[in-house]
């Protein structure tokens, strides 16, 4: 089982460091529906696989000056108070329709990732714009991550590079470079409650610390518009998730 | 330009010579010795691509001829030719992003620097490019030998670029001590013929021994692993401190406090 876990780590670990939004959307239905780890202790699994992509990734990313490391910054400040704030407001939200509005959107999301040149047009040389729509939805996204249970990837990746100028594979190695540090905040929680288990964790994060790296490596060499085709098709499996969600639809019926 | 023609009527026959261009180029490329791919390249792309498409081409065509540590020079070369008006900021993000993975982007784009589109338009369009290529401390080593911005002082060794290279050591060697511990962990359990066993529990309890020790050597690996990012946004707040970026610093900070914040705060829900 050990040899899985690395396995099914180190796939989760390349697609996270391609795509910047660690790996969660694929390990936690896998570890949950695949190896019948309860869902808590496969997302508290996930998160330390989170932080492994993001560490793994980023080192790369940072030392070949591939990740803006001041956005990421600013945006850090932002996705952490949304973050704070979100655990507070979580039980007053509507979680359904929120469900349902994050799966609708990511539809409008894909389109225009997709409908995006080839060439990626979307870098400014004028450098980042909308810095304070950037911020906004940070935060925005800090606040529904406790509460769909998803990373700020999946929504801050599009929006700096649809948005905020941001070529896309600096937006990805920049979503990398921050998804480890929220992360991190939360999975010494799970680490107190006693709910990371070992067994799981270890193959399973060592495989991410491989694909990680294995990822970063190919990211540079593969070309743009096939990364945003993957972060779409990602996108999209993330949408249905949050739609089947919405609707009380259980996955777990399917298997 | 008389190959433009040529080129047009091939790709005319073939149905579409958008998607075709790189194959072209790369067709003679590919058969270039090897101190005559740049060349190669260049007078390839000036020939398919000389209405806005460079980037997209001189991408293609140096990712496949050059892919041994020549993609400086087929960039250079390609981008100074075929975007003398303007373009060359594009083409040569764009190209120096795709083809030069391993910390070459930088090298790419001070070549291109230096060669410079012919028209005295160096210095913006190098920056331009640095600052998308290399979008942060990198941008100064990147404008090495163009006309620096005003109130910088040339030479000087970049505090947030060393500050960077800091920040992913440390992030390597927290990867490097987490993946050796994991590793002792697993090979320790195969080693004694069984598996890791058990949850995470409080150091005061992994201190006394409470975990066999591949549980122990786990846990511990975790446990450096979630520390790493933590540490890295302390380190931040230091290297732009220290490059004299208050407001940088300032953020670094507040990020830092946050997230002390939320830690306290899940301890004390936990």
């Amino acid at each position: 089982m050990a040899a899985l876990l690395f396995l099914s780590g180190m796939g989760a670990g390349t697609l996270g460091a391609l795509v910047g939004i660690g790996g969660g959307v694929v390990l936690v239905p896998l570890l949950h529906l695949g190896f019948g780890v309860p869902l808590q202790v496969a997302v508290a699994v996930s998160l330390c696989c989170v932080i492994a992509t993001s560490s793994g990734a980023a080192a790369t990313y940072v030392r070949d000056g591939r990740c803006d490391v001041r956005l990421g910054m600013q945006l850090e400040l932002f996705t952490v108070a949304g973050a704070i704030l979100g655990s507070w407001i979580a039980p007053s939200l509507p979680k359904q329709a929120l469900q349902l509005l994050f799966g609708a959107m990511t539809l409008v999301v894909v389109r225009s990732l997709l409908r995006a040149p080839a060439r990626d047009e979307a870098g400014s040389p004028g450098g980042v714009r909308r810095l304070p729509l950037g911020c906004a939805v940070s935060f925005g996204a800090g606040a529904l991550s406790g509460t769909l249970g998803i990373g700020g990837g999946p929504i801050k990746v599009p929006v700096m590079n649809l948005a905020m100028g941001v070529p896309f594979k600096v937006a990805t190695a920049t979503s990398n470079f921050m998804i480890g540090v929220t992360a991190a905040a939360s999975v010494f929680v799970y680490a107190a409650r006693g709910l990371l288990d070992l067994a799981v964790a270890a193959p399973t994060v060592l495989g991410v610390l491989a694909g990680a790296s294995l990822g970063a490596r190919l990211m540079p060499r593969v070309p743009t518009q096939r990364l945003r085709q993957l972060f779409a098709c990602v996108l999209l499996l993330l949408g249905a998730e949050m739609m089947a969600r919405g609707l009380g639809f259980d996955w777990k019926a399917l298997v | 330009m008389s190959g433009q023609g040529e080129t047009r009527r091939k790709d005319a026959h073939s149905g579409a010579w958008i998607g075709a261009a790189p194959d072209v180029v790369r067709e003679p490329a590919a058969g270039a010795v090897s101190n005559e791919m740049a060349n190669a390249v260049r007078d390839a792309a000036a020939e398919v691509a000389p209405n806005g498409m460079a980037a997209d081409v001189v991408c293609a065509a140096a990712a496949e001829v050059a892919p041994d540590g020549r993609a400086a020079d087929a960039v250079r070369a390609a981008a100074a030719e075929v975007a003398p008006n303007g373009m060359a900021a594009d083409a040569v993000r764009a190209a120096a992003a795709e083809v030069a993975p391993d910390g070459m982007a930088a090298d790419a784009v001070r070549a291109a620097a230096v060669a410079g589109p012919p028209n005295g338009m160096a210095a913006d369009v190098v920056r331009a490019a640095a600052a998308e290529v290399a979008p942060d401390g990198m941008a100064a080593d990147v404008a090495h030998g163009v006309p620096a911005p005003p109130g910088a002082a040339p030479g000087r060794v970049d505090p947030l670029h060393a500050g960077e290279r800091a920040i992913a050591r440390l992030l390597r060697g927290g990867v490097a001590l987490a993946a050796g511990l994991l590793l002792l962990a697993l090979l320790g359990a195969w080693i004694g013929g069984g598996a890791i066993r058990g949850t995470t529990v409080p150091l005061t309890e992994l201190l006394a021994g409470r975990l066999g020790l591949p549980a122990a050597l786990a846990q511990l690996g975790l446990l450096s692993l979630a520390v790493t990012p933590l540490a890295r946004v302390a380190l931040a707040t230091g290297v732009f401190a220290r490059a004299g970026e208050k407001r940088q610093a300032l953020v670094s900070a507040a990020v830092l406090a946050l997230l002390l914040v939320a830690l306290l705060l899940g301890a004390a829900e936990g």
